[in-house]
């Protein structure tokens, strides 16, 4: 079997290295960790779920949640069966969200909870199957086409069919809404993540030893590129944490190699550090500041790195980066020193996005993904 | 109202130094119900909540719980009954973390003895991993888990009023008691609290009787409003009801204060 696409990636590493961590994510309080072979395993009872539902080659799920390690495992059964995943930033506001739902009209929703629930029923077609991830509030609903994640997998016997996704389909399609109100799509196929992912994995040497943190949900075409792909490739974990408020100390209790950031991820973590940092014109103030002169002597730079780099770089759980990764838009040159100071080379990946408008009207006819790719579409200015 | 009754007060009065502060009031609140108890300063409603939980014990009248009556209710009986509460000034172990507050919520829950404890033995390791998935249940439920590790004493007026909530419902109560769980609230913080208390109402089945002053809070949330005035009850049903009643708009909802 060729490792063209996501689900063969997976099956390769669940063969090759089964017992390894795949995946670790914080629930209530604890870490749980989910080997590649366990993964495998959810993935093809997932397979047999989305099967059983109706989800057929070309369909689209669309994912509507903050990152969640079931919106992971949803968007690799879905490739499996040859559809396409959609997920939608959680970030959006209330009414980009709604235009969009218009838009896709979706069949299949994987949605967080509740509110991603109300919204999906409020701007779907009557007939949409909701697969969600928390109950609490949901138990009165009586959509019979409400289904819980978990409920559905203890139902599901393991199950093992080959994948019939190819390297040529779309794996993922992003959308979002321009300041003009029309939906735009970005669609990624298996070969080209691969060739993105391989490339990042070569360039920056990443192995099956990594850390990662997927602090973000995999809504963007960088966090696809850079972290989700090289992560099939490479073979090493990706961490979960509990949830987006909980991140800060995820990473600290973590202390990942590999972080993949925004430019605003970049300036909150700044700002997190120079909180910490005593008034410069005090003693302590100017003792910091002649630790962290990169042209320090010997004893200049061990001291900056034992009393001040190291302390300070555990504040924001990056004591054992390797490969800190810039996604979107650059850092300002003073944060991108402040970080070299701390002794954090971030490295700025990026790809031009390629946006295509799909339609300047709310019609909820208007076309599924693969419509995107036919033709029949401009490209966005 | 609920047909079957949790908590039945019956003829229920009580007096310090010959001043009454309750007097001979009855009522009922049904499984599952949320229900208010209104009225001016020193109607005697937190006297009321301190009779139904044992810490006060009344002169005269019957306390009927979960079918059973009760002339008088001990502090520690109530909870072991089930009845939890929360207190009109915040009574949380100010230096201690969040969690270690909520896991004292679950100390009628410890199976194991202290020597199994002291030595981890037996009992203890499993029962150990059980309170605490439990208290994470209920700080999950909550929303406080960025706040887990932190210093009670150290946050927020409305977050400490949040976790002084998790630690009563850490002891799964059947009878919640919440003493103005809103004061000192502004109404960004009024609305969070009042959907988690809905929550708990609807995800646990647990019956709710509160105190709060503000009225429009009380009308949404309440299945159920009892009204005092003077230690008495002038009102009791439904928030439409009370609010229609001559009694109660010329005892309380008429009036400023």
């Amino acid at each position: 079997m060729a490792n063209d696409t996501l689900p063969n990636w997976l099956i390769h590493h669940a063969t090759t290295q089964p017992k390894r961590v795949a995946l670790r994510y914080k629930k209530l309080g604890i870490w749980h960790e989910q080997s590649w072979q366990n993964l495998r395993g959810e993935v093809g009872q997932l397979v047999d779920i989305l099967d059983g539902i109706g989800f057929r080659r070309d369909d689209t799920l669309v994912l509507l949640t903050h990152p969640r390690r079931e919106a992971l495992l949803l968007s690799l059964a879905a490739q499996w069966l040859g559809g396409v995943a959609a997920p939608l930033d959680p970030s959006l506001e209330a009414n980009d969200v709604a235009l969009l739902l218009r838009h896709l009209n979706p069949a299949f929703v994987f949605a967080e909870g509740q509110e991603q629930v109300d919204q999906t029923l409020a701007s779907s077609r009557p007939d949409v199957r909701i697969i969600y991830a928390e109950a609490r509030g949901l138990s009165a609903y009586p959509q019979a086409t409400l289904q819980h994640y978990q409920r559905l997998l203890q139902d599901t016997p393991n199950a093992s069919r080959a994948p019939l996704s190819e390297a040529a389909q779309i794996a993922f399609s992003l959308y979002r809404v321009n300041g003009e109100r029309n939906v735009q799509v970005e669609s990624f196929r298996h070969d080209e993540l691969l060739k993105e992912g391989s490339h990042l994995v070569f360039a920056e040497r990443l192995g099956r030893h990594e850390e990662a943190l997927a602090a973000r949900v995999f809504a963007t075409s960088g966090h696809l590129r850079y972290l989700l792909s090289p992560w099939l490739v490479a073979g090493f974990t990706l961490n979960f944490p509990e949830n987006i408020a909980t991140r800060d100390a995820d990473r600290r209790e973590l202390g990942p190699t590999l972080v993949a950031g925004t430019r605003e991820t970049y300036q909150r973590l700044e700002s997190l550090v120079k909180a910490r940092l005593p008034v410069p014109d005090s003693l302590a103030g100017r003792l910091v500041t002649y630790a962290l002169r990169p042209d320090g002597s010997f004893l200049q730079r061990f001291l900056g790195h034992w009393l001040v780099k190291r302390p300070l770089r555990d504040v924001i759980g990056f004591s054992r980066i390797r490969v800190p990764l810039l996604i979107g838009p650059a850092l300002p040159v003073e944060s991108l020193n402040f970080f070299k100071s701390l002794g954090i080379h971030v490295r700025t990946w990026d790809k031009v996005a390629n946006w295509h408008t799909l339609s300047t009207t709310t019609s909820r006819q208007v076309a599924p993904v693969r419509d995107a790719h036919s033709g029949k579409i401009s490209k966005a200015s | 109202m609920a047909a079957i009754p949790l908590l039945e007060l019956q003829d229920i009065s009580l007096s310090f130094k010959g001043v009454k502060a309750i007097n001979d009031i009855s009522f009922t609140v049904g499984q599952g119900e949320i229900c208010a108890l209104i009225g001016p300063n020193g109607a005697g409603k937190s006297s009321l909540l301190n009779v139904i939980n044992g810490v006060y014990q009344p002169d005269q009248g019957v306390i009927g719980f979960n079918g059973k009556s009760y002339r008088k209710m001990q502090s520690h009986q109530a909870a072991v009954h089930g009845i939890a509460r929360t207190f009109q000034n915040i009574a949380l172990f100010k230096g201690m973390s969040v969690l270690d507050n909520v896991l004292t919520g679950r100390n009628l829950k410890v199976k194991s003895s202290w020597i199994e404890q002291a030595f981890n033995i037996g009992r203890a390791p499993s029962d150990e991993s059980t309170q605490r998935q439990k208290a994470e249940e209920i700080i999950d439920f909550l929303r406080i888990n960025q706040w887990r590790n932190s210093i009670v004493g150290t946050l927020p007026y409305g977050l400490q009023k949040r976790v002084e909530l998790a630690r009563a419902l850490a002891a799964e109560p059947r009878l919640l008691l919440l003493d103005e769980p809103m004061a000192g609230m502004n109404s960004e913080e009024k609305a969070e609290m009042s959907s988690f208390i809905l929550d708990t109402q609807r995800e646990f089945g647990t019956t709710v009787v509160l105190i709060e002053h503000d009225i429009g809070v009380v009308m949404d949330l309440s299945d159920h409003v009892v009204v005092l005035d003077y230690g008495k009850k002038v009102g009791d049903g439904t928030p439409d009801e009370v609010r229609k009643n001559p009694d109660v708009i010329a005892a309380y909802l008429g009036t400023k204060h």
